[in-house]
C-alpha cells in the first residue's frame, strides 16, 4: 500500500482571478490507495472509456509532481461585522499588522455563525504548483466556539491558583 | 527608539515647573508626569520596537531625567496596551516606588477568572496581567503603599507643598471608575463565563474601559486631565456623562488633557470639552491606536477637539503600506482589495508640556514623530 498526500482545499477557498479555476473543496489528507489499481484497464474499447481512461492516467501521474507551498500567513482577530463585509486585524509572521476588510463570500454559509467581534481567524495564501501552471489559492479559517470540558474547568482552577493568587486581591 | 533615544534638547524641568510627556508610539500610551513639590508619577506603560528588542519609552525617559524615585505609579485599567512595560518599571525602582494604585475594585477576581478560562483556550491574556499584578504586588511587598482606584480616589491628597519661596496645593485624584461601570463590568463578566452550550463568550476588549480610571492633575494653578480610555457613557451616571454630571467631581477647566481613548468617537463628551476649556483653549495630547478596530484617532473627532483646544498633538504618526511594498507581488495580487500594512515609526516619539505654577506654559515640544496638527496662534 502506498500513502499519498493528496492535495486539497477548504470549503472557504477562494477562487484564483488570474485561472479562473474552481478548486476541488475538501479537507488536506492523507489517503491510502493500492498502486495495482492506479492505472485500470477498461473493460471496453469505446471512445469514451479511452478517453476516461488516459484522462485518469494523466491525472494519476501529474498528481504526485503537483506541489504546494503556503506563502502567506496571518493570524487575524475579526474587528465589526457588516452587511456584505467584515473589517479585521492581521499580524504575519513577521509581526507585522495590517488591516484589511474582507467580503463575506469568502465565508462559507456553514461558518458565517462564528463571524462576530473579537472572533480570531487564520488567512494563508498557498502556492500551487500544478500541471497547468502555477496558482495561488486564499484561505481563510475562522475559530469555532471554545467548547467548556470538565477537564478546562481543572486546568482553568489550576491557572488560576497559579496565576492569580488570593494575595494578589489584597491589594 | 531603543539605542537612539529621542530625548536629546530637552532638559530637566525646574523644580517649580509642571511637565506631562505623554508617549504612545500607535500601540499603547503611558504618560510620565513631574509634580512641583510631589516629584515623578507614570501613568500606565507601553513598548515600543520589534518583538525581539523591546523598550519601554516611559522608563528610558525617567532613567535619562536621572529620576531617582517615583512618587505613584498607576494602571488605569487592565489593557495591554496601557500596561506593557508596568513590570521593568516596577522592577527598575524596586524599593523606590512610594504609591502603586490599580483597579482592584468590584470585577477584579471576575476579571482574573475570565482571563484564565480564555487562557486554558489559547488566549495569552491571563499570564501577562498576572505578571502585572504580581509586579504591583512586589513594588508594595518593597514598601509601596497600595490604592484602589476608583471614583474619587486620592491617589495624592491634597496637601500644601512649599516649592521654592511659595507655598501651592497639589493633588492627583481619580475620577473613576463609577459605581454604575463597576456594576454593568462585573455583569458582563459573569455573563461571559460560559452560556447555556458550554461556549466561552468571548467579551469585546472596549467593554474593560467601563473599568478605566481618568486621572485629574493639580499644582497651583495647572490642572491636567489624563482621560485613559474612559468612554461617553450609556447614561447620565456611566462615563465622562457620569464624571461631568457628578456633583463630587471638582472643577474640569484644565490647561492640557489626554483626549480619552484615543480620540474615539465613544469617548468624545461635547459637554466635558466645554468643561474643560471654560478659562480657555486647552492643550490637547491624542495618543493614536493603530490596531484599533477602525482607525483611532476619528478624523472628525480632531476637528471637534481643535474647536477647543489652542493645541492638539499626536504622539505618533500613523502610515500605511501597500501590501506589494512589503509582501511577494503574486501573494500582494491574492489579498483583498482593501488591505493596509501598517508602518511603524522608527523612533517613538513624544509630546512634552510644561507650565509654571501660574498655569502659564513654558514648554510645547513635539519630538518626531509626534507632531502638533494644530498650533497656538503664535505657532508654538
Amino acid at each position: 500500500m502506498e500513502v499519498v498526500r493528496v492535495r486539497s482545499q477548504s470549503n472557504l477557498a477562494t477562487v484564483d482571478s488570474a485561472s479562473r479555476d474552481i478548486f476541488n473543496e475538501h479537507y488536506f489528507g492523507i489517503r491510502q490507495r493500492d498502486p495495482e489499481l492506479e492505472l485500470p484497464v477498461p473493460s471496453k474499447t469505446g471512445a469514451e472509456e479511452i478517453f476516461s481512461h488516459i484522462k485518469l492516467t494523466v491525472e494519476n501521474v501529474c498528481a504526485k509532481k503537483e506541489k504546494e507551498k503556503q506563502v502567506g500567513w496571518w493570524l487575524g482577530r475579526i474587528g465589526e461585522v457588516h452587511e456584505e463585509y467584515f473589517t479585521a486585524t492581521l499580524e504575519d509572521e513577521h509581526g507585522r499588522i495590517s488591516i484589511a476588510e474582507f467580503g463575506k463570500e469568502e465565508i462559507t454559509p456553514a461558518d458565517l455563525n462564528l463571524l462576530a467581534p473579537n472572533g480570531r481567524f487564520s488567512y494563508t495564501v498557498t502556492q500551487m504548483d500544478k500541471r497547468t501552471g502555477r496558482e495561488y489559492v486564499s484561505k481563510i479559517s475562522l475559530s469555532g466556539p471554545a467548547i467548556w470540558t470538565k477537564k478546562d474547568s481543572e486546568r482553568a482552577r489550576e491557572s488560576y491558583e497559579k496565576l492569580f493568587p488570593e494575595e494578589l486581591f489584597e491589594f | 527608539m531603543g539605542s537612539n533615544p529621542p530625548f536629546h534638547n530637552i532638559s530637566s524641568p525646574r523644580i517649580d515647573e509642571v511637565e506631562l510627556t505623554f508617549f504612545g508610539p500607535g500601540y499603547g500610551e503611558s504618560i510620565v508626569v513631574h509634580i512641583p513639590g510631589i516629584g515623578w508619577g507614570v501613568i500606565d506603560s507601553c513598548q515600543f520596537g520589534p518583538a525581539t528588542a523591546k523598550s519601554v519609552p516611559p522608563l528610558q525617559y525617567l532613567i535619562y531625567q536621572k529620576v531617582k524615585t517615583l512618587a505613584f505609579l498607576i494602571l488605569t485599567h487592565p489593557h495591554a496596551d496601557h500596561f506593557l512595560g508596568v513590570e521593568q518599571i516596577i522592577d527598575y525602582y524596586l524599593g523606590r516606588i512610594k504609591r502603586v494604585c490599580r483597579y482592584a475594585g468590584e470585577g477584579a477576581r471576575e476579571l482574573a477568572e475570565y482571563m484564565v478560562r480564555g487562557g486554558v483556550k489559547g488566549s495569552q491574556g491571563a499570564s501577562s496581567l498576572s505578571a502585572v499584578f504580581k509586579a504591583l504586588k512586589k513594588a508594595v511587598d518593597n514598601g509601596a503603599e497600595s490604592r484602589r482606584l476608583g471614583a474619587m480616589t486620592q491617589v495624592i491628597p491634597r496637601q500644601n507643598v512649599s516649592v521654592k519661596n511659595g507655598n501651592i496645593e497639589a493633588e492627583v485624584l481619580s475620577l473613576s471608575p463609577l459605581a454604575e461601570d463597576e456594576g454593568v463590568y462585573v455583569d458582563i463578566l459573569r455573563k461571559a463565563f460560559r452560556d447555556q452550550n458550554g461556549h466561552i463568550t468571548t467579551i469585546p476588549d472596549r467593554d474593560h474601559n467601563l473599568i478605566a480610571s481618568a486621572i485629574l492633575i493639580s499644582a497651583g494653578q495647572v490642572v491636567a486631565l489624563l482621560g485613559s480610555d474612559v468612554e461617553r457613557g450609556e447614561n447620565p451616571s456611566r462615563g465622562w456623562r457620569g464624571i461631568v454630571g457628578s456633583i463630587d467631581t471638582p472643577d474640569l477647566a484644565i490647561k492640557t488633557l489626554k483626549v480619552p481613548h484615543h480620540g474615539s468617537p465613544n469617548a468624545y463628551y461635547e459637554k466635558a470639552f466645554e468643561e474643560h476649556a471654560r478659562n480657555g483653549k486647552i492643550t490637547s495630547v491624542v495618543t493614536p491606536n493603530i490596531r484599533a478596530k477602525k482607525q483611532l484617532p476619528a478624523l472628525e473627532i480632531i476637528d471637534k477637539i481643535g474647536d477647543y483646544s489652542s493645541h492638539v498633538g499626536l504622539t505618533s504618526h500613523v502610515s500605511y503600506l501597500r501590501p506589494v511594498d512589503v509582501y511577494d507581488r503574486a501573494v500582494a495580487r491574492r489579498l483583498p482589495a482593501k488591505w493596509k500594512v501598517i508602518q511603524p515609526s522608527k523612533e517613538c516619539g513624544m509630546i512634552t508640556v510644561r507650565y509654571d505654577l501660574a498655569g502659564n506654559a513654558t514648554l510645547r515640544k513635539a519630538v518626531s514623530p509626534a507632531k502638533w496638527v494644530k498650533l497656538g496662534a503664535s505657532g508654538q
